[in-house]
């Protein structure tokens, strides 16, 4: 079993090439494609956000009707810090219909006096007490701070309406979504013959190669192909609406791939009884499969470990502190 | 009058206004023609509840373990409400796991959000065990990662900002 282990003695690497306000570029090497793959699927649909869900509306006199307007205020990108970790789901919450701990309130009201009037989404204001200070803000990243553009009133027009936010992911509806794409590509030379290209005379000629061939080398083709290789570095441009950081996303993604996984070792090691015992005298110390804290908690830590206190290392996950963690961030 | 806003409207409810109409007309007295013409045809709402894909029904297991009696050391686990996400991720693991000599996963059907996984393993360890190791170096993967990657994003953005400091 040793040989595979050796496979990856120290773990995920990361490398990251570009980071922007809205954008991060990373290159993750020392995985596995399905690692790598479902790292992207719960970016792009298990992250929990919060987008505007119920919407009472009290005046609409615009031309567009009311259900049309709830689509599109759906649709607005809000603040979303720490939705994860501070805000519950409606549904899992105690209180009776909604409350601060599992819901933004937001008013909107415009009314055009004159001419043509155009309503945005900083138009929207949240009302009474929220969580903490910036979740359901609605993002802006216009020069002019404006927002989405919701409706255009003529004179008289008025819309007024209360919105309800609420915790989701994108798994439900894909107004919870916190990315905008998420890029991923493997072996950009196609060492690995994963693509077979179509060509008239060459396909190497007629194919460009993308930016990230620079970041490994070509396949001799002098050499035999390797036919048991596998992919093992990926190269992810993840964007962001507005709603988390970027960095957030993939944090949280990992949390909630985390939390699954915790979830499956607590179902499945709760359920035997008396396989338990047996089993943790079989998986003692000698076995390299065997669960050991992260590191941080043991000890056996870099310079970045050792679980300062608040710093950006702490290094609990879902599992290694509570199963179903009211933890930190995992980092 | 509220809207789910990513609910379609369930036909044949009757509005909040038009209720009040109507209710009002009979206090006073008016006779309410029946609608003529244009009555909304009854269209059963057969899409079902969004929720019913990602939480656990009433009663549900999250993982249903079976074992395989056609071989020794062989179960069939069951996960509901998850997907390739997971079930890929897992077998992939499982085969780089020591004691496990196989592992395969399937999504019986495509509109049904559950995953099967089927493990089997030399005697060594339980089926059970083997998922439960996997997890678990899953789990501590993640950990590195996350660890790594904000080591990484924080060492780029000082390099941001100090590459903008010297443009200036």
């Amino acid at each position: 079993m040793e040989f595979e282990m050796d496979l990856e003695p120290t773990g995920p690497q990361v490398t990251v090439r570009e980071a922007e306000p809205y954008r991060v570029d990373f290159r993750l090497s020392a995985v596995d494609l399905a690692f790598a793959n479902s790292l992207r699927r719960t970016m792009l649909s298990e992250v929990p956000t919060l987008a505007l869900d119920l919407i009472e509306i009290e005046s609409n006199t615009s031309v567009l009707p009311d259900e049309f307007l709830a689509h599109r205020l759906g649709m607005i990108p809000l603040n979303s810090l720490n939705c994860d970790h501070d805000l519950e789901y409606t549904r899992d919450c105690d209180c009776e219909d909604h409350c601060v701990r599992c819901s933004v309130t937001l008013s909107l009201h415009a009314r055009c006096g004159q001419g043509m009037m155009s309503v945005y989404a900083r138009d929207l204001v949240i009302v009474g007490e929220r969580i903490n200070q910036s979740i359901g803000d609605p993002v802006t990243t216009d020069p002019e701070g404006k927002g989405p553009l919701i409706c255009k009133l003529r004179k008289g027009q008025e819309i007024k309406m209360t919105c309800l936010a609420k915790k989701g992911t994108a798994k439900e509806h894909a107004k919870w979504a916190p990315t905008a794409a998420v890029g991923f590509e493997y072996d950009p030379n196609n060492n690995l013959r994963h693509v077979d290209y179509w060509y008239e005379q060459d396909a190497a000629k007629e194919w460009p190669v993308s930016e990230n061939a620079a970041w490994e080398p070509a396949a001799n083709p002098d050499q035999p192909f390797d036919y048991d290789a596998e992919p093992t570095t990926f190269y992810f441009d993840v964007e962001s609406i507005g709603n988390l950081e970027p960095d957030m996303i993939l944090q949280q993604s990992i949390v909630s791939l985390q939390r699954k996984l915790a979830t499956t070792v607590g179902e499945l090691s709760g359920e035997g009884e008396g396989r338990i015992g047996e089993d943790a005298e079989m998986m003692g110390a000698n076995d390299p499969d065997a669960y050991e804290p992260p590191e941080g908690i043991d000890g056996n830590m870099t310079s970045y470990g050792s679980g300062a206190p608040g710093g950006w290392n702490s290094a609990q996950t879902p599992y290694g502190a509570t199963p179903y963690g009211q933890t930190s961030y995992g980092f | 009058m509220s809207f789910d806003s990513n609910m379609p409207q369930r036909p044949g409810i009757t509005t909040a206004s038009e209720a009040c109409a109507k209710h009002l007309a009979r206090r006073r007295g008016f006779q309410i023609p029946p609608r003529v013409g244009h009555e909304p045809p009854f269209i059963p709402d057969d899409a079902p509840d969004v929720y019913e894909a990602i939480l656990l029904g009433p009663g549900e297991n999250k993982i249903d373990v079976e074992v395989d009696t056609r071989l020794p050391s062989a179960c069939i686990f069951t996960f509901h409400k998850e997907d390739h996400t997971l079930g890929n991720m897992l077998r992939t693991r499982l085969l780089k796991t020591a004691h496990v000599i196989f592992a395969a996963y399937r999504v019986p059907h495509p509109l049904t959000p559950e995953f099967q996984l089927r493990v089997q393993t030399d005697g060594e360890i339980t089926p059970r065990q083997a998922v439960i190791n996997a997890s678990q170096a899953l789990i501590k993967d993640l950990g590195t990662l996350s660890r790594e990657f904000t080591k990484e994003y924080e060492l780029r953005k000082m390099a941001n900002a100090a590459n903008a400091q010297h443009t200036e």
